[in-house]
């Protein structure tokens, strides 16, 4: 398939079984755009068929030999190459039937013979262009989309980059947190409807999960960067992180009704409570802990477990698996659970991998849902704008 | 250079009508010396002689068509009247007495032709 698009200058197919008709067409209008030619319907389709992302426009006669008119207007149909191009018919006869069986099958508009040579430059110029703008508006919608994800993925990556060096943790951990929320809530909405969550929400979960441990700003770096056992008295200050992290965002100035600042201070209250309630630090049980916090705390032991500290080691992923199944780091969600331990292979390659890279492609998945979603655009729009974003996010090494 | 004022006024045919819509003599006579190539006559009167109907409809249509194109105004009326009555016609027979004028009408701007543009 060719990627050019479209030739700056325009490229029209005339479809006329008449050479004077096709020859005046071509007179007119080929000082402006570049003209092909077909002789009969049969033509015409077999061009569309070939080259259909390069015509702006289709000029159509409706009598003609093998295959007339309506008979390309139907392949063009069928193909869906009639919301690519639009087609404008040559009307000799301006009898009703014709039009109101030609407006049906998508035409947009109407050149009625004999030729004006004013008429036909502006009726070609105000379909093509129109077409275009439809066009060029949905490859802005489709870069800013893109750019916006990639810019606000950005600024959550340095942040919290800036935070964890605090945190003595390595730089990756916030994304391995996003990318392991994202993992295990796929893998849970695909699991059970216990929990309905809409892509919109998934998102702002795995966006606010890189929030999860602001609160560790409040905690002197003696205790957070210690290596060996914390003291109680340390542990109890260690364990304020979450709730501290929780009031700096009700405490913020702006935005407290936004659903990503909400869903961040149930992360950040919750991620160390328990399915038994033996977490902190309010004692929250079972499904009192919002799903969001759920995830979060899984993703977070799961990377504590498999990252090094000043204090351990990295354990393996098995290892990490088997401790938090057979209890070792509290209780969960036993739906999480088995969710944990059947994304286990995608959890391992995707780890394994480039994290900021898959976070950004999972990031792009929601975006072309989001499109997949929109009910007012056709399938050959949908896949125009996925495919812009797909180059983008490849063009920007994604 | 060809007498487009003397060839349309001989072939009755509407110069300022084409000029208006064609916007240059140069397309008028471009157009003019095209059609003098056109074969949509010969291929009516073929037809007729066979008594092929639908190829009679169609080159009738064609000739209407590129008549009016180009502002022959009588020529493109006659075929007009050739075209009618064989629309959904199984026979020639009821063209046959509208042949005569067509003809008439296309050997007037074969002559004028001749006489101004070529």
């Amino acid at each position: 398939m060719e990627q050019t698009g479209t030739s700056p200058r325009g490229t029209i197919l005339v479809v006329d079984d008449s050479p004077m008709n096709r020859m005046l067409l071509r007179d007119i209008l080929e000082e402006d755009y570049t003209i092909v030619e077909a002789e009969d319907g049969e033509e015409a389709v077999e061009a569309l068929a070939e080259s259909y992302r390069d015509i702006d426009l289709v000029i159509l006669d409706i009598m003609m030999p093998k295959l007339d008119g309506f008979g390309v207007l139907d392949a063009m149909n069928e193909n869906g190459w009639i919301d690519r191009c639009p087609v404008v018919t040559i009307s000799a006869d301006g009898s009703a039937d014709y039009v109101e069986h030609a407006y049906d099958l998508g035409v947009t508009d109407f050149i009625t013979r004999p030729f004006d040579e004013l008429v036909v430059r502006h009726r070609v110029r105000n379909t093509i262009q129109l077409n275009s703008k439809q066009h060029d508006l949905m490859a802005m919608i489709s870069s800013q989309m893109f750019r916006k994800e990639r810019t606000s993925n950005l600024m959550v990556s340095i942040l919290s980059h800036i935070m964890e060096s605090h945190n003595g943790e390595s730089g990756l951990h916030v994304m391995h947190i996003g990318l392991l929320t994202d993992i295990i809530l796929d893998h849970l909405a695909a699991k059970t409807d216990k929990y309905p969550i809409s892509p919109m929400e998934r998102s702002t979960i795995t966006t606010a999960s890189a929030l999860h441990d602001i609160g560790k700003i409040t905690v002197p770096p003696e205790i957070i960067n210690k290596p060996g056992r914390l003291t109680d008295e340390e542990f109890a200050i260690m364990k304020t992180h979450s709730a501290a992290g929780a009031e700096m965002l009700s405490d913020l100035p702006f935005s407290q009704e936004a659903d990503l600042v909400k869903c961040a201070y149930d992360i950040s209250r919750w991620h160390h409570e328990r399915w038994d309630g033996g977490g902190y630090p309010d004692g929250l049980a079972g499904d009192e802990i919002p799903i969001s916090a759920q995830v979060v705390a899984l993703a977070d032991v799961y990377d504590a477990l498999t990252s090094a500290r000043v204090y351990k080691p990295p354990f393996s992923h098995e290892k990490a698996l088997d401790m938090i199944v057979h209890g070792e780091c509290g209780q969960f969600n036993p739906l999480l659970l088995e969710c944990l331990e059947e994304a286990s292979e995608e959890i391992r390659e995707e780890l394994a991998g480039d994290a900021m890279l898959s976070l950004v492609q999972r990031e792009m998945g929601g975006i072309i849902g989001e499109v997949q979603d929109a009910d007012f655009l056709s399938q050959w729009d949908k896949d125009d704008m996925i495919e812009d974003i797909l180059a983008l996010s490849e063009a920007y090494g994604a | 250079m060809a007498d487009l004022e003397g060839f349309y006024a001989a072939a009755r045919g509407d110069y300022e009508g084409v000029l208006a819509r064609f916007r240059s003599p140069e397309r008028v006579e471009k157009f003019v010396r095209f059609f003098s190539m056109d074969q949509s006559y010969q291929t009516l009167v073929a037809a007729m002689e066979a008594g092929d109907a639908e190829t009679a409809f169609r080159a009738s249509h064609t000739l209407k068509g590129t008549s009016r194109d180009i502002g022959l105004t009588v020529l493109g009326e006659t075929a007009d009247e050739v075209c009618e009555s064989l629309r959904g016609a199984t026979t020639v027979d009821s063209a046959v007495p509208l042949m005569g004028p067509c003809t008439e009408a296309y050997e007037r701007v074969t002559e004028a032709l001749n006489t101004y543009v070529l």
